[in-house]
């Protein structure tokens, strides 16, 4: 509102006036579902993640390895020719540490949330991932880190059979 | 009837725009082994070999018809470009029917805002497990959502009132289904061909009186991408292409509102604009090919009825005997690509008016039109001319 303006005229709704539906409320409740198909590039990624491997494509044109993988190179506008398995580890390209839930609640702990170059692929290559077992104010860009993974049986092909990302213990 | 403007009208006032390359993939029911992308990526890369088009360096301006509900993703725009060749360069998403987006196309080309220009749409229907809920979606909340009706309900309502006000009977109906059904069976982009008797269309299961379910063309599957050109640019490449004459949309008031029952106004006035502009003096009979809207059975009819201004004369074209209406089988029977579905119109358009069209080729053709609608609740569509 204006700072000039300190009324403005004509019957003020207030919130009040909502909880207690003096208005005509409409609301409306819809279930949009959705079943993707994963296509051949996801599909052999969700199914290597169930396998605990990571795999990426390679094209021959422009001689990058991609993670995600993708059937085509949005480069050079061909199709990608080979799959390559990559290791399940990188380093941490970008992160943010968020105190908000998808629906703009407040966590109290917050999420570390990360792009990792995954090794093997390309340079700033990155898939999206959570960190774990490090402190918020410990996380450094270029961090070396792995995934933790599920155990086996409760893998079922998806970006969670990661659990997250933590900092690498050498060997 | 409304009372409305003149149509969004393109004046094609430097030459023709050509289409110099068509590419498809899919056209089945379910198209289970591909993502939405890949399919995009194949019809893409077919319809640049067919152009002998290279998409990074000779494309100005890429279009996508898509509706973000139907795809189950918000701000759509972000999953298009790298599939068909656009990943940094001009793009954008219309959330409208394929007409429209020739007629954006053609905008870009005679503006000069681009010499190439590509037009894509797809269909991933079966990926959205209630079709229902985003149709319902489409309803005015307050007033109509409320009740309870689904398109089909009022796709019911109107062809009630247009079987009483159009002096069409459920007979023309039934042979509708019939024809489009049989047509679709020599059609390998067709899904839902079949050996169809009145009696079996008689006998379908009510959806919403008298709606039937062979009334209702079926979701199917398909990516499809246009390749057009300025004709300067097509002759100096020595391109083979197919010339668009005149393209328009328009919108009415939707039947329930505006109460069009027997006719339908954005189909009449988009006619009117796009024959007005190809400067094309026939009538409807003269062209040799016609891919009119038939989402439903009784759209066909009223579609036709619009486009050719009497009964007489639907009739006449309905008799088969100068001109081809839907030889590709339409929505019946290739099934409802959703906002693919002009686009596929027009793709059978240009295959025929190529010689391409194979075991549905019409001999000699060589003008065609292309008539959409964008479904219920609508009331919006397009028309566009095409000759060789
Ligand atoms: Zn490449």
């Amino acid at each position: 509102m204006s700072s000039k303006i300190a009324k403005y005229e004509g019957t003020e709704i207030t919130p009040e006036d909502l909880r207690r539906e003096r208005y005509l409320m409409t609301t409306y409740h819809t279930s949009l579902s959705y079943a993707w198909s994963s296509g051949v590039a996801t599909g052999k990624y969700l199914a290597g993640l169930k396998e605990g491997e990571i795999w990426g494509r390679r094209c021959n044109g422009c001689e990058r390895t991609l993670v995600p993988p993708r059937m085509y190179c949005e480069q050079c506008f061909r199709a990608t020719s080979s799959w390559v398995r990559l290791e399940d580890r990188g380093k941490v390209v970008t992160y943010s540490v968020s105190y908000v839930n998808s629906d703009a609640s407040r966590r109290d702990q917050p999420i570390i949330v990360a792009v990792i170059e995954i090794a093997g692929g390309s340079p700033m290559m990155g898939i999206l991932h959570l960190l774990g077992e490090v402190a918020p104010e410990k996380v450094r860009v270029s961090m070396e880190v792995e995934a933790v993974w599920k155990s086996q049986q409760d893998r079922e092909g998806a970006i969670t059979d990661i659990v997250y990302f933590r900092p690498r213990r050498k060997e | 009837m409304e009372k409305a403007g003149r149509s969004t009208i393109v004046l094609l006032k430097t030459g023709r725009v050509e289409i110099i390359g068509v590419g498809y993939e899919g056209f089945r029911p379910v198209v289970s082994d591909l993502s939405t992308r890949e399919l995009m990526f194949q019809a893409a890369s077919k319809a640049y070999d067919d152009a002998s088009v290279n998409p990074r360096r000779d494309v100005g301006s890429f279009i996508c018809c898509t509706e973000d509900l139907w795809e189950g993703w918000s701000i759509t725009d972000e999953m298009v470009p790298d599939q068909i060749g656009a990943a940094g360069r001009p793009l954008c998403t219309i959330p409208a029917d394929a007409v429209t987006g020739l007629g954006t196309a053609v905008m870009h080309i005679l503006s000069g805002l681009a010499e190439v220009v590509v037009l894509e749409a797809h269909s991933k229907a079966a990926d959205v497990l209630d079709k229902n809920a985003v149709e319902v979606m489409a309803q005015e909340p307050s007033l109509l959502r409320p009740l309870g009706a689904t398109s089909d309900t009022l796709a019911g309502l109107e062809m009630d009132a247009f079987l009483r006000t159009s002096g069409f009977s459920l007979k023309d109906v039934n042979r509708a289904v019939v024809r489009g059904k049989a047509s679709a069976l020599r059609n390998p982009r067709a899904s839902y061909g079949g050996k169809f008797s009145e009696a079996d269309v008689e006998s379908s299961e009510i959806l919403s009186s008298p709606l039937r379910v062979a009334d209702k063309a079926e979701f199917a599957e398909a990516g499809i991408v246009l390749v057009l050109a300025s004709e300067a640019w097509a002759k100096k490449n020595k391109r083979d292409s197919v010339g668009i004459d005149g393209v328009a949309w328009n919108s009415s008031l939707p039947w329930i509102e505006g109460g069009e029952m027997s006719v339908s106004g954005y189909a009449q006035r988009s006619y009117s604009d796009a024959v007005r502009r190809a400067g094309f003096k026939g009538d409807l009979e003269d062209f040799d090919i016609l891919e009119l809207d038939d989402t439903y059975s009784y759209k066909l009819l009223q579609h036709l009825l619009s486009l050719a201004g009497t009964k007489a004369a639907a009739r006449r074209i309905l008799s088969g005997k100068r001109t081809a209406l839907n030889p590709s089988g339409g929505s019946l029977g290739v099934g409802n690509l959703v906002e693919a579905s002009a686009l596929h119109r027009l793709l059978e358009c240009a295959l025929q008016l190529r010689g391409e069209a194979g075991s549905i080729q019409v001999k000699g053709a060589k003008k065609a039109l292309v008539q959409s609608w964008r479904g219920i609740p609508t009331g919006t569509g397009g028309v566009a001319i095409l000759s060789r």
